[in-house]
């Protein structure tokens, strides 16, 4: 158990791994090239990418050609177009026995926190969940952050000699850096898959949008709304306030909005001129994916981490200022 | 048919930090069933129901936790069983997974293993998974709903990144079961009394299949430092009338606002 399964070296790769959005990036994965390029900086490891998908299209190819990762391997299969764990996992085991990555970076979508420890298992290594900050030391260990007991403490970890070193890491990113011309390899290979699934999978729904909205105002209702038919008044003042009614993860549980409403790392980014959270307590899902724009928070709890994060942080009944809110604007 | 669920002590609470020191609370009386596992043993208890299997609960941890086996106990869970030995202890997610299957493997075979999604206090939302692997038997994660339950086959929602998937999956698999998967199944007064004078199994080091090693050192990660964080809020809060925190407002979205007369 002490030797590694899989060795690395100084100039082993970094190897992102990569998630389809409809014809596009995934915004967490776009947030995982952005922290590889960072990290590959000036080591003289190989940056590669690896994207499992059922269709690969010109969208997809055009963002990632100009991704700046040295090569992105592309493995197709119409099986890949839905979720299913272990067929994923075959394919993306294979591909990292082959190139021997010595780190690999996740986005924090569900998909990709099923996947790494599913792949950490298979290989003996760890992986550490969510991370805030990833970097090498002098030694040449990858130091992975991360929040833990509701982001009270921040952990440093590290993967001391089991291989690869796997982090996912939190955030989405809106775009790439802009890296001049297409300078990425794209290689097309059509995925093995030996073991025929035993699951029937289909989707009821489909995240297909790059999950960005650029409206100027957004107003956000989260947990702190009570009843379903209240959901009328605060469609009434997004529309008083010229701004796109959106939600936190709770009202989309409650099945009171679709995903395609909601903030945050399973919903959609937001990257608005004013925010406004009313009810909603600021998770940091919820956060991830607030990209821009100033925030103003009302929350009956004054401890609430929302009320930290905002700019106009308003402790008081959101109920009551909503009420206010409609007879002033 | 056996189905087992795997449950977890936590400290209760959101935030279990001495606000002082930033210790971590263990105080007797202080831990709770990790609250994602209630939504798992709920699962499991109507899926045995139907299934007219029995329910067996695991949990790996330090004697105290045989209190969460008895919540599960009094949930309805027919047996339990307690991985406990100080050789399992500082695991990360690996090693806790790999003591957990080697347990499983040796209470036998089970169709299904349910899980809590995540743990309030890890919060890493990986156990399942590598459990799944680590017994070699097919993961689904990220469940929202039991569609239909039959002898062979069970059918779930999916709430994943890229939409909502239903999935049926034959047994065995691991389930992990996200808290809008059902209504919590409370402790009934007749389950509290039974739970109570259950007698719970407890398996050590030297009752499970593999010598090991087990906890720290099967750990392929290690925590080299904790800090605590404190997060300096962007803005102290406003205590603001309602008229003045529309105002406010207003001005920050950049719509007009009108005067209120003072009796608003």
């Amino acid at each position: 158990m002490c030797s590694p399964v899989v060795p690395d070296s100084a100039d082993s790769p970094i190897l992102v791994f990569l998630e389809p959005l409809g014809q596009d990036i995934h915004p967490a994965s776009r947030n995982a090239i952005n922290t590889a390029l960072g990290l590959a900086g000036d080591t003289k490891r190989e940056l590669c990418g690896v994207l499992l998908t059922a269709a690969f299209g010109a969208g997809q190819s055009a963002v990632l050609e100009r991704s700046g990762l040295t090569a992105v391997y592309v493995f197709v299969n119409s099986l890949l177009g839905n979720f299913v764990l272990e067929e994923h996992l075959e394919v993306l085991l294979a591909f990292v026995k082959e190139k021997k990555p010595g780190v690999i970076l996740f986005g924090a979508t569900p998909e990709s926190r099923a996947l790494a420890p599913a792949l950490a298992a298979r290989l003996k290594t760890g992986v550490t969940a969510d991370c805030t900050k990833v970097a090498f030391r002098e030694d040449g260990l990858l130091l992975q952050t991360r929040p833990a007991f509701g982001g009270d403490v921040t952990a440093e970890i590290i993967t001391p000699w089991a291989r690869p070193q796997i982090a996912t890491l939190r955030g989405l990113a809106p775009e790439l850096p802009r890296r001049g011309p297409a300078g990425s390899k794209i290689i097309v290979n059509s995925a093995k898959i030996v073991n025929p699934r035993a699951q029937k999978a289909e989707w009821l729904d489909r995240v297909t949008e790059a999950a960005e909205n650029a409206a100027s105002n957004v107003l956000a209702i989260g947990g702190g709304v009570r009843r379903q038919e209240d959901v009328e008044i605060f469609r009434r003042l997004a529309g008083r306030l010229k701004a796109e009614l959106m939600c936190s993860r709770a009202l989309v549980e409650r099945g009171w909005f679709t995903r395609q409403s909601q903030i945050g790392l399973s919903g959609r980014g937001v990257r608005a001129e004013a925010l406004l959270a009313m009810g909603v307590s600021g998770s940091v899902q919820f956060m991830a994916g607030v990209m821009s724009g100033r925030i103003c928070a009302v929350n009956l709890d004054k401890d609430a981490p929302i009320m930290l994060k905002a700019d106009v942080p308003i402790a008081g009944d959101l109920y009551a200022v909503a009420d206010a809110l409609l007879r002033c604007v | 048919m056996k189905i087992a669920v795997c449950v977890k002590q936590v400290p209760s609470g959101d935030r279990p930090l001495d606000p002082r020191t930033g210790a971590l609370i263990r105080a007797a009386g202080e831990n709770v069933i990790n609250p994602w596992d209630v939504y798992a043993v709920s699962a499991a208890l109507q899926t045995a129901r139907i299934l007219k299997g029995t329910l067996t609960a695991i949990s790996m941890g330090p004697p105290q936790a045989e209190e969460t086996l008895r919540t599960a106990a009094a949930m309805g869970a027919d047996s339990a069983v307690l991985v406990c030995g100080k050789e399992f202890g500082g695991a990360d997610v690996y090693a806790t997974a790999f003591t957990l299957a080697r347990a499983i493997e040796k209470l036998g075979e089970f169709a299904i293993v349910f899980c809590g999604q995540q743990s309030t206090d890890g919060d890493t939302a990986q156990l399942p998974f590598s459990l799944a692997v680590q017994l070699g038997i097919p993961a689904v994660g990220w469940v929202k709903r039991i569609e239909k339950v039959s002898p062979g086959e069970m059918t779930v929602l999916q709430e994943l990144g890229s939409g909502t998937q239903r999935l049926t999956f034959p047994f065995p698999a691991v389930i992990a079961a996200g808290m809008e998967t059902c209504q919590p199944i409370p402790p009934s007064l007749k389950g509290r009394l039974k739970a109570r004078g259950l007698a719970i199994q407890t398996l050590g080091p030297a009752d499970l299949p593999c010598k090991g090693p087990y906890g720290l050192n099967a750990s392929p990660t290690r925590v080299v430092k904790i800090e605590r964080v404190h997060e300096q809020a962007k803005s102290q809060p406003l205590f603001l009338d309602p008229s003045a925190a529309a105002r406010k407002i207003a001005e920050e979205m950049g719509v007009s606002a009108n005067v209120l007369t003072s009796s608003s």
